[in-house]
């Protein structure tokens, strides 16, 4: 369904995507984990072509989302639905406008509809009658719903999800978790997450994929990663200080140093 | 040696920079115009752009026009006093309001308050990744966002132009008739009498370029900001320079188009 296909992406002299493949399969729930700055969003904004490879495909139910024309992309992106870390509502619209805008824009319902699905949706995430709230009147928590109900308003195939627990107390991101969980079981979407959080990954993913150096190092169940011994799968699943990230870690440190002290001779 | 090359750097970035900001505002203006079917659609943003940047700039204008208007009474008075035409005031300040100052000051107006406006809130989108939705949205942030802001200082800047150039006259009236002695209907009748078309329509025509060229510039500065809270603040700060500076040119370049080449 979705394939990347020897990407390079940089910006300026970071290299971040350094020839990534990989292929996500319709209907299944992929976690990409890897350390901060590693390329995970890129990979995300990648796949709906708001960012441009330098090389490489990106096919997505067989059109190359980085070469395609703008009315191509623009039906290529009506089978996504995207949850941005901060939620990425509008302020200048409260929750009703912000949920209903992308079936407005497209102008085939009847805004009576419209409204239907608006209270469906917000419905489904727990937050009913809370159309007249503006965004900045929300939780961090709520905000993050109320995005989500946006991003399936238009029943998409897939949604992206850019960090869904990040910022957010336990009980709420154990919320979050059974929201995409449903999303699979009752709309059979195909879900990409981008995650920090060890705990949801192991829980709502089929798949998940690690990413360093810019490829997708290892890919494996939930299980497979609980039980691995690699030693990159093991530090990064425990969270420990010692192993080979940190190695390299500090090899980098110890670079940087380095060349500020030649810099000053 | 190594400070000229550092110079050199420093200033081919610079140029860079500026050739590459020039082009990024050109191409968003060509994308607007190539946009305006949209324009219906856009109709209730397009109301509360014109609305706040309208009531925005109003108590502003008003008093930029009454000083603005006295001053081009008194420094105009002191001179025309040693000739003993005083009674020509009227047309002195009605000509000069309608020309230039009404248009660039109610410009210079527009671009601190409305154009700083426009390239925080979307320069604020930009950061907190609203943009990015309204894309995957297949939404266009340029006929979504940036027509309804232009189409609206377009016809703002016109509409305020006419206030402030009132307000001056008027302003210069009560000075020419408390500090120089000029008759309030000589005045008038003076500043009436002077005026053409042309005068009043180059000055219209100006305001119509400012106000476009605000927007846009305010557009294009926020669209491009990035690096959290500080970028906005950079954007918004270049937005209203870079504003005043095009001001400054269309002016220039609109006044020989209309009182020397045509």
């Amino acid at each position: 369904m979705i394939e990347f296909i020897d990407v390079y992406k940089s910006f300026g002299t970071h290299q971040v995507l350094n020839g990534l493949n990989f292929k996500i399969e319709r209907g299944e729930t992929l976690a990409i984990i890897g350390r901060s700055g590693c390329g995970k969003s890129v990979t995300l904004k990648l796949m709906v072509g708001l960012l441009a490879p330098e090389k490489g495909k990106i096919i997505v139910d067989g059109i190359d989302v980085s070469t395609a024309r703008d009315e191509v992309l623009n039906q290529i992106r009506r089978k996504f639905g995207f949850l941005f870390q901060s939620g990425a509502l509008l302020n200048s619209l409260n929750v009703g406008d912000n949920i209903a805008l992308p079936l407005r824009e497209q102008n085939v319902l009847p805004e009576r509809e419209i409204s239907q699905r608006v209270s469906e949706g917000l419905s489904l995430l727990g937050l009913e009658g809370l159309e007249k709230l503006m965004p900045s009147e929300l939780s961090g928590g709520m905000r993050k719903r109320v995005s989500l109900a946006r991003a399936i308003i238009m029943r998409p195939e897939i949604i992206l999800y850019d960090e869904p627990t990040t910022g957010l107390d336990p009980i709420m991101s154990n919320i979050i978790n059974e929201l995409i969980i449903r999303m699979k079981e009752h709309f059979k979407i195909t879900s990409v997450v981008v995650t920090h959080d060890m705990k949801s990954t192991f829980m709502i993913s089929d798949r998940i994929a690690l990413l360093y150096q810019g490829k997708i190092m290892r890919t494996g169940t939930p299980k497979e990663f609980q039980v691995t011994s690699d030693p990159y799968i093991k530090q990064f699943v425990e969270g420990t200080t010692g192993g080979p990230f940190q190695d390299e870690h500090e090899l980098e440190i110890k670079k940087i140093l380095s060349d500020k002290i030649t810099n000053k001779i | 040696m190594k400070f000229l090359s550092d110079f050199g750097n420093v200033l081919y970035n610079r140029v860079r920079l500026i050739i590459t900001g020039l082009g990024y505002n050109i191409l968003l203006l060509l994308q607007t115009i190539a946009q305006i079917r949209y324009l219906p659609k856009r109709r209730k943003e397009l109301l509360l752009q014109t609305e706040n940047s309208a009531f925005g700039g109003l108590p502003v204008a008003m008093i930029v026009g009454v000083f603005t208007g006295m001053v081009l009474a008194l420094q105009s008075g002191i001179e025309l006093a040693r000739f003993k035409q005083e009674a020509n005031i009227g047309m002195l300040v009605a000509a000069s309001m309608c020309r230039e100052m009404g248009p660039v000051m109610t410009g210079y107006i527009l671009a601190g308050l409305i154009g700083s406006t426009i390239a925080a809130e979307l320069g604020t989108m930009k950061v907190s990744e609203e943009i990015d939705a309204l894309e995957t949205m297949s939404i266009n942030p340029v006929n979504f966002l940036v027509l309804p802001r232009i189409v609206a200082m377009a016809l703002v800047c016109p509409l305020l132009t006419i206030y402030t150039d009132l307000i001056g006259i008027i302003g210069g009236a009560f000075i020419g008739n408390v500090i120089l002695n000029v008759n309030m209907s000589v005045y008038f009748r003076n500043a009436v009498d002077a005026l053409t078309v042309k005068d009043v329509y180059s000055g219209l025509c100006k305001a119509v370029v400012f106000g476009v060229t605000i927007a846009v510039v305010g557009c294009a500065q926020g669209l491009r900001a990035e690096g959290g809270a500080s970028g906005v603040g950079k954007a918004t700060m270049r937005a209203v320079v870079v504003s005043f500076i095009a001001i400054l040119i269309f002016d220039y370049l609109l006044t020989w188009l209309f009182y020397w080449s045509l």
